[in-house]
C-alpha cells in the first residue's frame, strides 16, 4: 500500500510511526511467516532449530507447574515427581536437538550475509542455557545440589563471580532459574529467530555459481 | 564465479527456486512427537532424587569424622576456615599471573567458620553445665590460646600412634574446652537441632545455605557421598548425576580441563603446581576464551572457512547442487 | 517418600575416559541424530514443489 505524499507529511518526524514503517518495511507477514523456503531448504538439519524451541515450550511449560508448587514439592508428591521428569527429560533433549542445530549450522557456515548477528545471538543462548542448567541443578534441594554447589563455588570464587553469583544461596539461585535467565534467554531467542526470518535461510556455498548457471541455461 | 555475486546473493531477498513449506505445521508435529517423547522418557525413567545429606545423618553415621571438623573449624585449619574471598581473609585465594579476583574483591559473603559453625550454634540452646562452662572459657580466651587449644586437639586426633583419627581414644590435656565444645556440637548435629540453625541462628527467615554447605564440605561425608557417585572433580563430576541418569553433559567443554594431568599434579613446584593450585581460575579464564572464540567465530579468519575447506555442506546442500550441475 | 538411595551409574572408564552409561547414551544419540540429520533423505526434497 503506498502513502499519499498528504501521508507522509502528516508523519514525518513521527517516531511511532517511523518504527511501523520500519518494521512493515523489514519484516513483513509474508517474511515472517512465509509459505514457502528457498528451494535449498531441504534437510533434517532444518528440523533442530524447531526441534530445541519446541523443548523450550516445554520447558517453560513443566517449569511453569514446578513454580506454582515451589521447589519442595517434588521431592513429597507423586505427580510433583513426574513433573519434575518431564522437566528433567525435555532439558536433556533441549540441549540435544541444540547441539545438533549448532554444528549443522557450523557446516553451513550460516553466519554468511549479515547473519553473524543470527550466530551470536543463537551461541548466546546455548552459553546462558548452560548457566540456567547449572542453577536448575542447584534447585533440585538434593544431594546433587548440595554437592555441585559445593563443587561449583570454587571456579566461580576464584574468578570473583561468586561474589556476587553465589551457588550455595538457594533464594538467590531460586530468581536466578525461575526468573533472571529464563528472561534473558527468552529475549535472545527472539531475536535470534526474529532475524532468521529478517535475513531468510543462509543461501548454500557457491550457490551463486549455481545460480549464474541455472539463469544461463534457461535464457539458452 | 566471483566472490561478489556470492556476497549479493547471501545479503538479497532469495531470487532463486523455492519449494513449499509450511513453518508452523512443522512446528506441530514437532510439538507433538516432543511431547510424546518425553511423557515417555519420564514414564519409564522418572529423574533422580537422592535425598540431601543432613547434620543428623553425618553425626550419626560418622560421628569421629564430625568431632574432628567441628575441632577443624575451631581450630582454623578447614578448607573454610582458609578459604578467603569472597568468605573470609583465611587465605589468597587463586591468581592468575598477578589478578587475584577472589582477594581483590574482597569478603561479600562473610563466614567465620569456628564462630559460624560451632560457637553461635551452641549459643542458640540450653546448654547443660558444663558446655556453658566450656562455652565461657572459650570466649574469655585470647584468639591464640583458642587456636593453640584447637590444634592440640585436632593434632591428638590425628596422630597415627594415638587416637589415629577417633576423638573418644584421645587422652592428655592441653585441649582447653575445645572437646567439651566439638561434643557438645556433636550432641546438638545428632539430635537434629543443628540442621536449619546454621543459616540464620535467632531470625525467622532463611533463604541463604552458604554456611551449611561450608560446613558440610569441611568433612569426609559430602565428599564420600561425591565419589560413590562419581561426582568428584578429577572424575568428569561436573558432568554426571547420581543414580543411572544422565547429568549436565553440556558441561564436557569445562570438565575436560579438570582431567589434564598438569591440572592434577603432586608436583611441589614448577608449572605443574602452580597449574593445579590455580586450576580454577586458569580453566575458567580458558573457557572462557574459548567461549569468546565461539561467539566471534564469523568475524574470525581461518576459523570460519573451516566449513568451506571440509565440504559437509555438500552433503547437507547435496539435491540443490545436483540439480544446479543438470 | 519419593526419594531413597539409588544406586550408582555403571561408568566406561578408559585411561583419562570416564563416562557413565547414561551420558555415554547421551553422547552417542548426538553423534547419530547428526549424522542422521545428514544423510537421511528429506521428504519433498527430490524435485517435488520446486517453483519459480
Amino acid at each position: 500500500m503506498s502513502q499519499t505524499s498528504e501521508d507522509r507529511s502528516q508523519t514525518r518526524g513521527n517516531w511511532t510511526a517511523a518504527l511501523g514503517e520500519a518494521a512493515e518495511r523489514n519484516l513483513p507477514f509474508s517474511k515472517l511467516l512465509p509459505g514457502t523456503q528457498p528451494a535449498y531448504v531441504a534437510s533434517w538439519i532444518y528440523v533442530f532449530g524447531v526441534l530445541t524451541l519446541v523443548c523450550l515450550a516445554l520447558i517453560i511449560a513443566t517449569g511453569v507447574v514446578l513454580t506454582i508448587f515451589g521447589p519442595s514439592w517434588w521431592h513429597t508428591s507423586l505427580a510433583g515427581h513426574y513433573i519434575n521428569s518431564l522437566h528433567f527429560w525435555s532439558v536433556q533433549l533441549f540441549f540435544l536437538f541444540m547441539v545438533v542445530h549448532l554444528w549443522g549450522k557450523f557446516w553451513m557456515a550460516a553466519w554468511r550475509g549479515g547473519r553473524a548477528r543470527t550466530w551470536i545471538t543463537g551461541g548466546l543462548a546455548f552459553v546462558v542455557s548452560i548457566i540456567a542448567g547449572l542453577t536448575g541443578y542447584l534447585l533440585q534441594t538434593n544431594l546433587d545440589s548440595q554437592w555441585i554447589a559445593f563443587e561449583a563455588k570454587d571456579g566461580l570464587n576464584a574468578t570473583g563471580v561468586g561474589a556476587v553469583f553465589n551457588v550455595a544461596n538457594l533464594g538467590q539461585i531460586l530468581m536466578f532459574h525461575v526468573f533472571l535467565l529464563p528472561a534473558v534467554i527468552a529475549a535472545v531467542v527472539l531475536g535470534h529467530v526474529l532475524w532468521v526470518r529478517l535475513r531468510g535461510v543462509v543461501p548454500p556455498i557457491d550457490a551463486a555459481a549455481i545460480e549464474a548457471a541455472r539463469s544461463e541455461g534457461a535464457s539458452r | 564465479m566471483s566472490t561478489n555475486a556470492q556476497r549479493d546473493i547471501e545479503t538479497r531477498p532469495w531470487s532463486g527456486p523455492t519449494r513449499h513449506y509450511d513453518i508452523v505445521k512443522e512446528g506441530v508435529i514437532a510439538l507433538i512427537v516432543v511431547t510424546m517423547l518425553v511423557l515417555l522418557l519420564a514414564a519409564r525413567f522418572g529423574s533422580p532424587d537422592v535425598p540431601a545429606l543432613t547434620f543428623k545423618g553425618w553425626a550419626t553415621a560418622d560421628p569421629a569424622d564430625f568431632v574432628t571438623t567441628a575441632a577443624g573449624e575451631l581450630a582454623g585449619t578447614t578448607e573454610s576456615a582458609g578459604y578467603g574471598g569472597p568468605y573470609n581473609k583465611g587465605g589468597d585465594g587463586q591468581n592468575l599471573g598477578p589478578l587475584r579476583p577472589a582477594k581483590t574483591i574482597g569478603v561479600t559473603i562473610p563466614v567465620d567458620p569456628a564462630n559460624d559453625f560451632v560457637i553461635t550454634p551452641l549459643r542458640t540452646q540450653n546448654q547443660p553445665a558444663q558446655v556453658e562452662r566450656a562455652l565461657e572459657k572459650w570466649s574469655k580466651a585470647s584468639t591464640g590460646q583458642q587456636s593453640s587449644w584447637a590444634k592440640a586437639y585436632t593434632d591428638a586426633i590425628a596422630d597415627p600412634k594415638g587416637a589415629n583419627g577417633d576423638p573418644s581414644k584421645v587422652s592428655g590435656r592441653g585441649f582447653g574446652p575445645v572437646p567439651e565444645l566439638s561434643n557438645a556440637l556433636l550432641a546438638m548435629a545428632q539430635s537434629g537441632a543443628l540442621d536449619g540453625i546454621l543459616d540464620a541462628p535467632g531470625r525467622f527467615y532463611s533463604t541463604d545455605n552458604t554456611k551449611q554447605i561450608l560446613f558440610m564440605g569441611d568433612g569426609g561425608y559430602l565428599d564420600a557421598a561425591g565419589t560413590k557417585y562419581h561426582l568428584q572433580g578429577n572424575q568428569w563430576g561436573m558432568i554426571n548425576e547420581t543414580g543411572n541418569y544422565p547429568g549436565q553433559q553440556w558441561l564436557i567443554p569445562v570438565s575436560f580441563w579438570y582431567q589434564l594431568p598438569i591440572f592434577n599434579s603432586n608436583a611441589e613446584s614448577g608449572l605443574a603446581a602452580t597449574l593445579t593450585a590455580n586450576g580454577d581460575i586458569v580453566i575458567l579464564s580458558i573457557v572462557g576464551l574459548l567461549a569468546l572464540l565461539f561467539l566471534l567465530l564469523p568475524f574470525i579468519p581461518g576459523l570460519r572457512s573451516i566449513p568451506r575447506l571440509i565440504p559437509i555442506h555438500r552433503l547437507i546442500w547435496r539435491s540443490y547442487y545436483r540439480k544446479g550441475k543438470r | 517418600m519419593m526419594s531413597h538411595d539409588i544406586p550408582p551409574a555403571r561408568f566406561i572408564e578408559h585411561s583419562w575416559l570416564s563416562i557413565s552409561v547414561p551420558n555415554a547414551i547421551m553422547v552417542g544419540a548426538l553423534i547419530v541424530l547428526f549424522i542422521l540429520a545428514l544423510v537421511l533423505p528429506f521428504p519433498g526434497g527430490e524435485g517435488s514443489g520446486e517453483q519459480r
